[in-house]
């Protein structure tokens, strides 16, 4: 897996072109993780650095909302923190994020229809980032139950800094007769960094904590 | 909760054990062990609390240690006293020569004398004379002083508003407004007379509107950056405006197509 690409605060003030006093109030504000600051020596001495597709995505995302929205309410959005809130089926349906499919399957896997939890959200937006990808429904149904049997309190702890990856590999021998060559799928739910072999085809690789963040904003608009 | 506290009170060299209480008065070389649940709490004197306090109204006098966080809504301290974890308080007024070896978090925050703080501060509005020291960050809304600060790491407000009477220094100074004045003091004639430079040193300077006087900086950058006397800067980077005083010196200077 790449290193994630850093840019200077510098470049971030440039591109997006916000003011220092805007930069610094929502870091303070903590609209900006205190996480994604990295101090690096440079030619000029000591800079600071920020994860550049977060750092850019997050400003457009505050500059979108900052007209309708107090800086604190932003903050709550952004944070990965829960309520215990549970959201009704009808709700759901109405933000108009979720497709009556993906609820619908959802449903039978788990037998009994709303009321959903935060929790239940999070898993629902994944499968209906999921359903852009061609996947067999076995698949599918791998990724649901690594998700479902995920220590929920764990992936919180790490504000969601979770990668949840399906994995293929070929197996091995003559199939040749065979249109589409036997493969292995697996899925993986880790933090941090994971290598895999050069023979394993990556399907999908998603960001937890993006998809929490999505799904926050778009409760924010009920 | 309708269920009445009692009330606890030491005079002289007393010992008592935590709890909850209506109101904690220590005066003297009293001692509470463990931690304490009050409406108030005030020491005086050499008094000491051996574990958290958490309280409406908490009032610290002499040379007093709380040996724990503190939680309140107003916080005075003043004397020689310590407080050996993190302060929380909508209001917390320092004086003396007093340590807090955590963080603060507070909406006011004012500091006379020398305090020094073991970690952050984070304030609503902060405001200092004398010395503050911190050994972490300082972010404030509103930050203003008169004396010296001396911030280890990052000193950001919307408003900042400095008057240096003594040497003072912070790695990173950010945000919207940044003013810093020298004073002329006896203490300022004096210490130049020492040969000691009473200047304002810092790696970088960042904001959009930048007044400086007697400061030192490899790094100030910013829309409208206006250099009063005495100010060394290795770097300016400007995108509006950039005035040099004839008494400053600035090595290299870079006009940002903003």
């Amino acid at each position: 897996m790449a290193e994630e690409e850093l840019i200077s605060k510098k470049e971030v003030l440039e591109l997006t072109g916000i003011s220092y006093g805007q930069f610094y109030r929502w870091k303070r504000e903590g609209l900006i993780p205190e996480s994604w600051f990295i101090r690096k020596s440079t030619f000029t001495g000591q800079e600071t650095f920020l994860p550049k597709q977060k750092i850019l995505e997050r400003i457009e995302k505050i500059k979108a909302l900052k007209d309708t929205k107090s800086l604190e309410e932003i903050a709550q959005l952004l944070s990965p923190e829960l309520k215990d809130r549970r959201f009704e089926r009808d709700e759901v349906l109405g933000l108009g994020w979720l497709s009556r499919e993906v609820l619908e399957y959802y449903e039978t896997i788990r037998k009994e229809s709303g009321p959903f939890s935060f929790r239940e959200l999070i898993f629902l937006a994944v499968i209906e980032t999921l359903r852009k990808h061609e996947l067999d429904p076995e698949e599918l149904n791998l990724v649901i139950s690594t998700l479902l049997s995920s220590d929920f309190a764990k992936l919180q702890a790490k504000e969601f800094a979770w990668t949840l990856a399906l994995a293929r590999k070929e197996l091995p021998g003559s199939f040749a007769l065979l249109s589409r060559k036997p493969h292995l799928s697996f899925c993986v739910l880790f933090s941090q960094e994971c290598l895999f072999d050069p023979q394993t085809q990556l399907v999908i690789k998603l960001e937890l904590s993006k998809i929490v963040e999505d799904v926050k904003l778009k409760l924010g608009t009920l | 909760m309708t269920t009445k506290r009692g009330s606890l009170s030491i005079a002289g060299a007393g010992k008592a054990s935590g709890g909850l209480y209506e109101r904690v008065t220590i005066s003297g070389a009293g001692r509470v062990d463990g931690d304490v649940e009050a409406e108030s709490v005030e020491i005086s004197g050499a008094g000491k609390i051996i574990g958290k306090v958490k309280a409406n109204r908490v009032s610290v006098a002499g040379a007093c240690r709380i040996i724990g966080a503190v939680t309140a809504q107003k916080c005075d301290a003043a004397g020689a006293w310590k407080i050996g974890g993190d302060v929380q308080s909508e209001q917390f007024k320092a004086a003396g020569a007093g340590k807090v070896e955590g963080s603060v978090h507070a909406q006011e925050f004012s500091s006379a004398g020398v305090t020094k703080i073991a970690k952050n501060l984070r304030a609503q509005r902060a405001k200092f004379s004398g010395v503050l020291t911190a050994d972490g960050d300082v972010e404030a809304s509103e930050f203003r002083g008169h004396g010296a600060f001396r911030i280890a790491g990052l000193l950001a407000a919307d408003q900042l508003e400095l008057e240096l009477g003594e040497r003072s220094w912070a790695r990173e100074i950010g945000g919207e407004c940044i003013t810093v004045r020298k004073r002329e003091s006896l203490w300022g004639w004096l210490a130049r007379w020492w040969g000691r430079q009473i200047e304002l040193s810092a790696e970088l300077i960042e904001a959009d509107e930048i007044h400086l006087e007697a400061t030192r900086a490899k790094i100030v950058r910013g829309k409208r950056v206006t250099l009063g006397p005495e100010c060394r800067i290795e770097r300016v980077e400007y995108s509006e405006f950039l005035h040099v005083d004839p008494k400053s010196v600035v090595k290299e200077q870079a006009k940002l197509g903003r």
